[in-house]
């Protein structure tokens, strides 16, 4: 018998294959970009806000006709509610193989990772995307024109701000990153329907805008994300502007820090948990005790050790950023809190992870897409003839994929400093204390680009 | 955010021109500076970066016969090493005979690798003999290439193939899952 003979193909879970690390001399290049732009962005920029005057943009009413039509929102809002219902019977009657089974890539790839790129490009696409507004919306409708009234009977509590998007955005990150079953579908069924039962029924406690503006975690993150896109709302028109400048007048309500915390800290910790220090010298170890007795138990242990590892993750990029800032209002003898000022920087840093982590996994799963057309269930269907295609283990040459990781990382650390100097310009009177308050920024943001760049080395 | 900041009217201690501050600069020369600095960088990236071409991979036949040699000085070796990696870089490629495969050996005891997971390099388009002793039954698989095999008490798991695809790629102890191998497949 032959070697071969023994190696059987198999079907392969989600993350077969990781990208090459980054080389060290392009670490090296990416972080010495990083400083050398940092620098020179203290001396060369602006000394008057300009930012929030670019953010209004200019009204693209054509444009606006089509994009914000009825017919399109009713047509997208519908498709979207199916598509829903689709991914939803996958995972709950489906096939129990990950890897036949739609729901699972189309949860943690396609919707987590495709709609933010969406969203970063086209603006808020997700107001019209999102299934359950879209039912809350037409179930609204369908009230009003039957006679049905239905007052919302709570106020939403302002001092509750983004806290519960943050919980809501955290519990997910938790099922993607911690839980040990995270890809059988029938876990994910169970997730759908906690998640839009407490969506549907805080829709209806606190009014489908509060709920979807605050405590909506998708809504609230793709939101946020949307704010980088060239295009925006005011007073009610479609406007393009300049991309990032929507962050300009981010409104930092209670909860914010939290939740761009949760949203760099989730992917950090992803990408620190593919490292071998996470693989060996934590878990393997926290769990080796238990592994040989209970490999259940072992699971638990190394869902609670995953668990605990992205809180201090999150915990420590919100940390990292009260200190810069309590530095920076030191500095410049400043009284007040410069919390709530910077918030609107973290955003493109926190796009910038999200595209050097996922960019090339995104686009190698996507090849996934045409199995699924042909059987979303696993039934052995071939609709259109595209069931058995192979996917290619590696769609994007190493090369194109490190240097979109060190771009998207260096455009970000850039967008992140301009957003923040502009701030800074617009609260400080005298240019020069607008700058020495950058320091701190300056060093808070090398550190999250920097580790951002170690973990791709790794 | 709708308070003022605290700006104290005598102004900072160290008044005549700050280093960074400074009003009135020409715009255009602030631009043509930090272009400058841009073009410089652009041109020492492209001079200084290491070539992504010159070592690409060799083309030669692409034969998955294994020679049978290996598994003699395989049996004579069990336990004896507790890790080896023999890069063989066959001399003779020139079109004598199928190049000797790139070995990557792991040793599981009490089902864990020997000495931590083992890393690999490989360079892609070279063949691989991945092989796994171990004292505890499992399944290896690799990732990505999707290739399983059965290990057992003095029956090493034996995987060939070749590495066409870059990438890092994880081996398991599938029942157990323990990683136990990287193999870094580098262009």
């Amino acid at each position: 018998m032959t070697a071969t003979d023994l190696a059987l193909p198999l079907a392969h879970g989600l993350g077969g294959v990781r990208d090459l690390p980054v080389p060290g001399w392009l670490f090296y290049w990416g972080a010495s970009i990083v400083l050398v732009a940092s620098f020179l962005a203290l001396w060369a920029l602006w000394q008057r806000p300009l930012l929030a005057e670019a953010s209004r943009g200019r009204p693209v009413p054509r444009l606006e006709s089509i994009v914000w039509s009825r017919a399109l929102r009713i047509l997208l809002g519908t498709a979207s509610f199916a598509l829903f219902i689709l991914v939803f019977a996958a995972a709950a009657i489906g096939d129990t193989s990950p890897d036949d089974n739609l729901a699972p890539r189309f949860v943690f790839v396609y919707f987590w990772l495709g709609v933010p790129a969406l969203s970063a490009l086209f603006g808020n696409v997700w107001s019209v995307l999102s299934p359950w507004r879209a039912a809350a919306d037409a179930a609204a409708w369908i009230s009003e024109r039957t006679g049905l009234r239905w007052d919302t009977p709570f106020a939403y509590p302002e001092r509750w701000g983004r806290w519960p998007g943050t919980a809501l955005l955290l519990a997910f990150a938790a099922f993607e990153l911690a839980y040990w079953d995270n890809s059988n579908p029938r876990a994910i069924a169970v997730a759908i329907v906690l998640y839009s039962l407490v969506t549907w029924l805080a829709m209806l406690a606190y009014g489908r805008d509060e709920w979807t503006e605050n405590g909506e975690g998708f809504a609230v993150y793709f939101g946020l994300l949307a704010r980088i896109a060239p295009f925006g709302e005011r007073d009610g028109r479609l406007v393009a502007r300049w991309p990032f400048t929507g962050l300009a007048n981010l409104d930092a309500r209670p909860g914010t820090l939290a939740f761009i915390a949760v949203m760099l800290g989730s992917v950090a910790f992803d990408g620190f948990s593919q490292t071998d220090y996470w693989a060996v010298e934590v878990r393997a170890k926290l769990t080796r005790e238990v592994i040989e007795r209970s490999p259940t138990l072992a699971d638990v242990v190394g869902g609670l050790v995953a668990l605990t590892g992205l809180l201090l993750m999150v915990g420590f990029v919100a940390l990292a950023y009260i200190v810069a800032v309590r530095i920076a209002a030191r500095i410049v003898h400043y009284g007040g809190d410069l919390t709530d000022a910077f918030l609107g920087s973290l955003v493109p840093i926190a796009l910038a992870y999200v595209v050097a982590h996922y960019f090339s996994f995104l686009v190698r799963e996507s090849q996934y897409l045409a199995i699924y057309v042909s059987d979303p269930f696993g039934f052995g269907w071939d609709l259109f003839g595209t069931a058995d295609v192979t996917p290619r283990i590696t769609v994007l040459a190493p090369q194109t994929i490190w240097y979109v990781q060190v771009a998207a990382l260096v455009i970000g650390h850039v967008a992140g400093l301009v957003l923040a100097h502009d701030k800074a310009v617009e609260l400080f009177e005298s240019p020069r204390k607008a700058a020495i308050s950058q320091y701190a920024m300056l060093a808070l943001m090398v550190t999250y680009t920097c580790a951002g760049l170690w973990l791709l080395s790794r | 955010m709708s308070q003022a900041p605290q700006e104290p009217p005598a102004g900072p201690p160290s008044q005549p021109s700050p280093p960074t501050g400074g009003g009135g600069r020409n715009p255009w020369a602030v631009g043509a500076i930090v272009a400058g600095v841009a073009a410089l960088a652009i041109v020492l990236f492209v001079v200084l970066r290491p070539g992504d071409e010159d070592d690409s991979p060799d083309t030669t036949a692409a034969v998955e016969t294994t020679p049978e040699t290996t598994t003699t000085d395989e049996a004579t070796t069990e336990e004896a090493t507790t890790e080896e990696t023999t890069t063989e870089e066959d001399p003779t490629t020139t079109e004598s005979g199928p190049p000797s495969p790139q070995r990557v050996v792991v040793v599981v005891r009490n089902g864990q690798p020997v000495g931590g997971v083992k890393h690999a390099e490989i360079k892609q388009g070279d063949q691989v003999l991945f092989i796994v002793r171990s004292d505890v039954s499992d399944h290896v698989h690799l990732h990505g290439y999707d290739l399983l095999a059965d290990v057992a008490p003095g029956q090493p798991a034996r995987i060939e193939f070749r590495a066409t695809q870059p990438g890092v790629f994880d081996a398991e102890l599938e029942d157990r899952v323990v990683l136990i191998a990287e193999l870094e497949v580098r262009p």
